[in-house]
Order: structure tokens, then C-alpha cells, then sequence
């Protein structure tokens, strides 16, 4: 007992003082704490020492693996329905809400400002000499939003307000749109979404492709018999099974879509090359992750495929466009996608730049009026 | 710092571990000296600034005590005695209190007063409540003098029960300090106790604190009684399992140094009267008052009248101790006229109903006692009971899922409430097979600590949930 606890409590400040600090925790998404800078006014204010305990939890040897354990044990063993703010249902993987009072006035007042703001690019596109249409996508808890557990809140009431609203408003500012949870739920709608991830997957981005160029009638554009489409053997572990360290087992798999007929590209990322579309992993063991679509979310990327008789389309939006900028390239002269988050500047400098033919904003439900990130135009 | 975090388990401890053992046993001044130093920085991790506190109450605690003991006349003993408790008390009450009676003196009549908030430092309810306890025991010659300031020092505030309890009386430890043995089989006790302690904390009480936490931050007026049940029930668990699971963690570390504390808690949720559960509850504290206050004032050698205004004033000082604001008193006092309801009727009515009724009477009457403690004010605690006692017909959603999420943890709660351990050891005791009986004794119980100490290190690491509750007194 004694030789026990004495070899425990010394060896692992030990081994974490040995072991290289990491940056950053790939399961928590975030950089990790960083030493204290000492100051006698940190010091005296008791700012400093606690610092320190920050430090050290985050850098502590096998903190990884202690996690995983801790959430193994309670999504396994104790079955827990909720794990670090994942609920966990038979079928899928979805984020715990907290409950909260819907505020419909005041959706509905976010609703119509946000079709205002969209309504005056529209006008700018159409100036221009282009066409606007906005894509809206349910996110994966909204879509599946029938597996959560009766007792717990689900969102449906804030998220059903949010797409009357939102959609209404468009449809008053005579603005092109697709809702594609018009399409999904009329469908067997779990096939289009993953089940440890918040997105929708390749078959959920490829029937938006289609709904995209049927509504813009885009007539020169691939159908999908002019695709192949293949699976991933890896394992695929979307953004719910990180947060809970990939410790509870739910299959979940990656496809993309490629044409049958290759079409050569160049693509751009913010000024360097990059000579794929899709990530390819080292082997089929490795995990991959959502970043098999483009990679990353970059602040611009253009894809140029040499065909002027085919339009220039500008897509605009959150990482539920990469899987969809994997197909719809095809369908284009040059694809430029443009994400808000990481760009300083505006989608209206693109627009004068690049001149597009068709400009699309695609957003999921939980950020339809929202003024943040890519609702910044 | 507290002791269920990173830095106290694999910095600290190890540290004062080898700074400690690395002198020899018979260097028993420079191994109390390297305890005082490594307490000082676990106060000072803390409070920087109001370590001086601290420091000045040592400082005019060991004063008094030398005073007391060099005079002659038993006047001027008295008057050092009164010295050292206005000194005391003072402090206790301006860090704790002075806001408390400028807000409600301001409130009383209807002024505005603008002062600095005074912040409390952390365990100055415990460290002045030892401290008089060492000068109080010199003047009644219930303990020798101890001359050594570096002893006052370590007693006052050795880190163990420094910021949490439980409150040690010096005549507990007086010849431990100068005189103690480190040995291995306290080390190992101490070892064992620390880990259920730990586990008790990290598993239970962190876990029934954050129920405690979401139910008590709801609207009062829109609970059920389902939640509110739930609510105090998740609560009397957190504040036991932290408040006893802390007393553990510190009984252990005494041992590890040598030093035997009293038991703070004996299991007292299962208390068939309110009378017993405050023999089995915070018993340190309660024997302080018993001790200081409540003989003193004359105990129940006075007439019956006097008997309950005694009981009166030492529970509501009992609840005062606890924290400024109306609900500690008048959770004190609830407990001060239920006491004394069984002083002179209730108990003999107890004594002769089957002990599963006065178990359950036992248990919602302190149930109820854990709502007014936790609630910010008076109106809010009235309104959170009579929800517990309106019951309708719904189970709400709140309730259902709080209730599958942790109900593995509710049922553990119980468990541990019950002294099942002595129960084994009891049972393995009165086995005739002696190998068995040895290995009943030794492993189970050991394993069984080491298990749910792992499991709780991995809750640690994972926490973001790790307050303290008495952290504040």
C-alpha cells in the first residue's frame, strides 16, 4: 500500500517533467495552458501559484489516457445517457442541450434582420450580374433530433421556430433558397448524416449538390451516374466521438464522391497549391476525420477546372461546404470558397473580384440567425 | 489549494513527503519545522496576503498562552484569557461578520453605507477556533504550555485540518507534537483513510454537488417536488461525502505525520434523532461548543429554563459559525428547538417506535435543515420546502434525466453512508478460519481503497467540477 501510493504520487510529476509538453489536445480541441509568467503582483494577488495547477493538470503524464479512461468507464460500464455533454442514444451521437426558454420574439426579430442583411447582398450579386440562392442545411442533432431521450431537450421547438422564421423572411425578401430539411425528412434522412459527427455526410452533401443544380438549372452539370462513389475502410470518428475520446464504439464511416470521367484541377489555398480534393490516409488503419473533405476550413480556395462554358460559382460558408466543394466543383468554370471565419476580408470584395456567376451561402439551422462568423457579411 | 487537486496530490505531497522523512526521526524540532514551513505554503498557495492573519493570531495565541501560564494572579490569567478571546473573536467576527452587520444595520434603518467588502480568509473559523481552544485549555490547566513557537505554529496550522477541519484540540495532540512516532502501519492507515476520503470527495460529493448545484440554481417558485427532493437530497450527499470525505483525507495525512486525530464523522445520516445525528455530525465542532460555550454557560446543571436558552445560544452560534447570513441561523436555531423538542418530549417517543420511524423522522428533519442552509435567503429556503411537501402528480423531464444520469452515484451515496466497512470487520473478526480471517481483515479493504483512489484520480483529471464547500468558514 504504502510502496503503491509513494511510487504513484512521485512518479507522475516525474514522467510529466520528462515527457515533451504538447501545444495542443487533439480530444479537447484547444491549446493547452502554457507556463505562468511570474510577477511579484500575480504572486501577492494569488493569480500565480493557481496558474501553476492549471498548468500541471493540463500537462499532467497520460492525461489523455486518464480521460479516455474516465469516459470509457462512464459510457461503458456505467452507461451513462450523457457524457461529457455527449448523449449518447442508440443510434447516434448528439450534443446535450441545456433547457432553456425560446424566445420567439426575438428569433423572429434576428429571423427578419438576417434576411435583410442577406437581401441586400442579394441585390449587390444581382448588380453584379450574378445569382444568390441560400443553402440551408439541419445539423446533425437537429435532423436526428427524434433519437434524443424523452427527457431531454432536443431543441425542437427553438430550432422549428428558427427554420419558419428564418425561411418565411427569405420567402417575403423574394430571396432564392433551399431548405434541405424539406428534402431529408420526406427521406429516409439517416442515410445522409453522420452519427458521430454534427455535419451531414457525402450522401447528405450530394443530394444538396443535386437540389443545388436543379433549383439554379444548371443543365450542364454531372448526375450521379456520372460519379462513383466509394468508401473509406478506415475508422471514421466525427467531432462527437473526440469529445468523448473515441471510447464509446459506434461505426460511423466516410465516403466521397468522385466523377467517373476525371476532371483536371488546379486548386489554390489562400495563395499555395494544393494538389487534392480529398485526404488521403497513410494507411487503413488511421483514423480520419471530416478534414478527408478539403482538409481544412481555409480562408479561400479556388479551384480552377479550365472550362469557361461552365459558371463561376462563389460558395460561402461553415464546414458544412466542404464535402459539398468536393462535387460541386464539377459543375464550374472556377469554384472559389470563402470562409468568413478566417478571412479579413469581406464577401463583398470577393464579390467584385471575382465576379461569380452563382454565389451560394450555405448555413446548418443552428446558425441561421446568427450575426457571427460566416452571418458577418 | 485544496487536497483533490494535481498540484496538492503530485507536487506538494510528494515534496514535504521527502523534505519530511529525509531527516531523521530523533531531529524532531527541524522534521516540525519543515512541517510548519510546507503548512505555511499550502496557506499561502491560497492567501498571500491574508496569511498575516493567520500569522497574528499564532502570534497572540502563543502570547497568551505564555501569559497566562507565567502569572501568578488569577485575575490577570483572566484578563489574558479575555485578551486572547476578544482578539479572536474579533478577528473571526470583522473578516467574517463586518459585512453581514453593515448591510443589515444599513438595511435597518434605511442608510446607505458604503464600505470595502472585507474578504474572508480561507479556514479562519477553523484556525481561530484552535486557537482559543489551546488558550482556554492552558488557563483550566486542561494542557501544558507550549513554549516553542514553532510548535503553536504547527499545531495552529498544520496543514491537514489548517483550512477544513476537522478542529483539533491541542490537548489532542500536545505530546504528539514534541513526542510522536512515523510508523509504518499508521502510514499505511493514513494511506487508506486519505484514499477513501479522496474517493469520497471526487466521486460522490463532487457528483451530488453538481445535481445539488443545477436544482438550486432553478426558479424556486417553478420547482416540483420531485426536483426538490432531489435537490436536497443531492445536497446533504455532496455536503457530507466533501465535508467527511475532507475529515478523512486530513485524519489521514495526520497519521502519515504521526499525528491522531479524532473522528469528525460516525456515519450520521443513519441517526434515529436529531440528537444523535449531532454526536455523529461535525463532532468536532460540536464538542468545541459543548466544551466553551455550552458548560460554561451552565450546561443542564440550571433550571430548565436556563437549560433552553442555553441550547439556544450555542446552536445559534453553532449556525452563525457557518457563515453570515440569516439562513445559518436560522438553521442553527431550527436545530436548537429541535433539540431541545427532544430533550424534553420527542426522544422519549422515539425510544419507544420501531427504529425504522425514527430513522426516516431523523432523515427528513435534517433533509429539510440542508434546504435553508443552502439557500440564499430565508423566503427561498420557505418556498424550496413547502415545494417538498407539495406533491402533484408529474415526474418532471429535469428529474427523470438528473435521476438516470447519476442514479448509479445515488445508490453508492447510500452505501457509504452505512457503516458497512465495520460491519465486515466485525463479521471477519468473529471467524474461526484464521487465514481467512487475517486476509478478510487486511486486503479487501486496502484494494478496495485503491480502486476507487485510481477511478477518482481519473475523475480529477477529467474535472471541471471540483469545488469546495468549506472552503468558506
Amino acid at each position: 500500500m504504502i510502496i503503491g501510493f509513494l511510487l504513484v504520487i512521485f512518479l507522475v510529476p516525474i514522467i510529466t517533467k520528462i515527457i515533451p509538453p504538447k501545444d495542443t489536445s487533439h480530444f479537447e480541441n484547444r491549446a493547452l495552458k502554457t507556463p505562468p509568467v511570474f510577477s511579484t503582483s500575480a504572486l501577492l494577488e494569488g493569480k500565480y501559484l493557481p496558474e501553476w495547477e492549471e498548468y500541471f493538470s493540463d500537462h499532467i503524464a497520460l492525461r489523455d489516457e486518464m480521460i479516455y479512461a474516465y469516459t470509457y468507464l462512464n459510457a461503458n460500464i456505467l452507461k451513462k445517457t450523457v457524457v461529457n455533454n455527449i448523449v449518447i442514444t442508440k443510434n447516434a451521437l448528439l450534443p446535450f442541450n441545456s433547457l432553456s426558454d425560446v424566445n420567439e420574439k426575438q428569433i423572429q426579430d434576428d429571423a427578419i434582420r438576417m434576411a435583410e442583411k442577406i437581401s441586400k447582398l442579394n441585390d449587390f450579386i444581382t448588380s453584379n450580374g450574378g445569382v444568390f440562392c441560400f443553402i440551408g442545411i439541419p445539423e446533425q442533432s437537429s435532423m436526428l433530433r427524434n433519437e434524443y431521450p424523452i427527457f431531454l431537450e432536443n431543441a425542437d421547438k427553438k430550432l422549428t421556430v428558427t427554420e419558419n422564421a428564418f425561411f418565411s423572411a427569405l420567402s417575403d425578401k423574394g430571396i432564392k433558397h433551399i431548405n434541405m430539411m424539406d428534402t431529408f425528412k420526406n427521406d429516409d434522412y439517416f442515410k445522409y448524416y453522420s452519427v458521430t459527427d454534427h455535419h451531414y455526410n457525402i450522401h447528405g452533401a450530394f443530394k444538396t449538390y443535386e437540389r443545388i443544380i436543379d433549383e439554379l438549372e444548371l443543365d450542364n452539370a454531372l448526375q450521379k451516374s456520372d460519379f462513383n462513389y466509394y468508401e473509406y475502410p478506415n475508422n471514421f470518428y466525427g467531432s462527437r466521438a473526440r469529445i468523448i475520446y473515441k471510447a464509446y464504439n459506434m461505426p460511423d464511416k466516410l465516403g466521397i464522391y468522385t466523377p467517373k470521367k476525371e476532371i483536371e484541377f488546379t486548386r489554390i489555398d489562400s495563395g499555395t497549391q494544393v494538389n487534392w480534393l480529398f485526404y488521403q490516409p497513410q494507411n487503413e488503419k488511421e483514423d480520419i476525420t471530416y478534414n478527408v473533405y478539403m482538409g481544412w476550413d481555409s480562408a479561400e480556395t479556388y479551384v480552377y477546372t479550365k472550362r469557361p462554358e461552365l459558371p463561376r460559382i462563389l460558395i460561402f460558408g461553415d464546414s458544412f461546404t466542404n464535402p459539398l466543394e468536393t462535387i460541386l466543383y464539377t459543375a464550374s468554370d472556377t469554384m472559389l470558397s470563402v470562409d468568413l471565419r478566417h478571412n479579413k476580408k469581406s464577401i463583398y470584395e470577393y464579390i467584385e473580384e471575382f465576379k461569380p456567376d452563382i454565389v451560394l451561402l450555405v448555413r446548418d439551422d443552428t446558425c441561421y440567425t446568427s450575426f457571427d462568423g460566416n452571418g458577418s457579411f | 489549494m485544496v487536497f483533490s487537486s494535481v498540484l496538492f496530490l503530485f507536487l506538494f505531497l510528494p515534496a514535504v513527503f521527502f523534505a519530511y522523512f529525509l531527516i531523521p526521526q530523533k531531529y524532531r524540532t527541524l522534521r516540525n519545522l519543515v512541517l510548519l514551513l510546507f503548512s505555511l505554503a499550502f496557506y499561502y498557495y491560497g492567501e498571500p496576503k491574508l496569511i498575516t492573519i493567520m500569522l497574528l493570531s499564532i502570534l497572540i495565541n502563543y502570547i497568551s498562552g505564555v501569559a497566562i501560564s507565567y502569572s501568578k494572579k488569577k485575575a490577570l490569567k483572566k484578563l489574558f484569557l479575555i485578551f486572547a478571546v476578544v482578539i479572536n473573536i474579533g478577528l473571526l467576527g470583522y473578516y467574517k461578520y463586518f459585512n453581514f452587520f453593515a448591510e443589515n444595520f444599513a438595511s435597518l434603518f434605511g442608510i446607505s453605507i458604503n464600505v470595502a467588502k472585507v474578504i474572508l480568509p480561507i479556514g479562519i473559523s477553523f484556525y481561530t477556533f484552535q486557537g482559543l481552544s489551546y488558550v482556554i485549555d492552558v488557563y483550566r490547566n486542561n494542557a501544558p504550555i507550549q513554549k516553542n513557537p514553532i510548535n503553536i505554529a504547527l499545531y495552529i496550522s498544520l496543514f491537514p485540518q489548517l483550512i477544513a477541519g476537522p478542529i483539533v484540540r491541542y490537548n489532542t495532540v500536545a505530546e504528539e507534537i514534541n513526542v510522536r512516532k512515523e510508523t509504518a502501519s499508521d502510514f499505511a492507515e493514513g494511506i487508506k483513510r486519505f484514499m477513501f476520503g479522496f474517493s469520497k470527495k471526487m466521486l460522490l460529493a463532487n457528483t451530488m454537488g453538481a445535481v445539488a448545484d443545477e436544482i438550486f440554481a432553478l426558479d424556486v417558485s417553478s420547482l416540483n417536488f420531485d426536483l426538490a427532493w432531489l435537490g436536497a437530497i443531492s445536497y446533504e450527499f455532496q455536503i457530507f461525502f466533501d465535508f467527511s470525505g475532507y475529515s478523512d483525507m486530513a485524519i489521514g495525512l495526520g497519521l502519515m505525520f504521526g499525528f491522531h486525530f479524532l473522528e469528525n464523522f460516525n456515519f450520521p445520516l443513519i441517526s434515529k434523532s436529531v440528537t444523535e445525528f449531532w454526536r455523529r455530525w461535525h463532532i468536532s465542532l460540536g464538542t468545541w461548543f459543548r466544551d466553551y460555550v455550552y458548560i460554561p454557560l451552565g450546561g443542564n446543571r440550571v433550571s430548565p429554563s436556563r437549560h433552553i436558552l442555553n441550547i439556544f445560544v450555542v446552536w445559534t452560534l453553532t449556525g452563525f459559525w457557518h457563515g453570515a447570513n440569516w439562513t445559518f441561523m436560522a438553521w442553527g436555531i431550527y436545530f436548537g428547538i429541535l433539540l431541545i423538542l427532544e430533550k424534553f418530549f420527542i426522544l422519549k417517543i422515539l425510544n419507544n417506535i420501531p427504529k425504522v420511524f425514527s430513522h426516516i423522522y431523523t432523515l427528513i428533519l435534517v433533509t429539510v435543515s440542508w434546504v435553508i442552509f443552502r439557500s440564499d435567503n430565508i423566503s427561498s429556503a420557505l418556498i424550496y420546502i413547502s415545494k417538498m411537501f407539495t406533491i402533484n402528480g408529474n415526474i418532471t423531464d429535469r428529474f427523470l434525466y438528473l435521476f438516470s444520469q447519476h442514479k448509479i452515484e445515488l445508490v453508492l451515496c447510500i452505501i457509504a453512508s452505512i457503516p458497512i466497512s465495520r460491519y465486515i470487520k466485525e463479521k471477519a473478526k468473529m471467524l474461526k478460519n484464521e487465514k481467512l480471517k487475517t486476509f478478510l481483515l487486511l486486503y479487501p479493504v486496502g484494494l478496495f481503497a485503491a480502486l476507487i483512489f485510481a477511478i477518482s484520480i481519473l475523475y480529477l483529471i477529467n474535472s471541471t467540477f471540483n469545488p469546495f464547500i468549506y472552503f468558506r468558514f
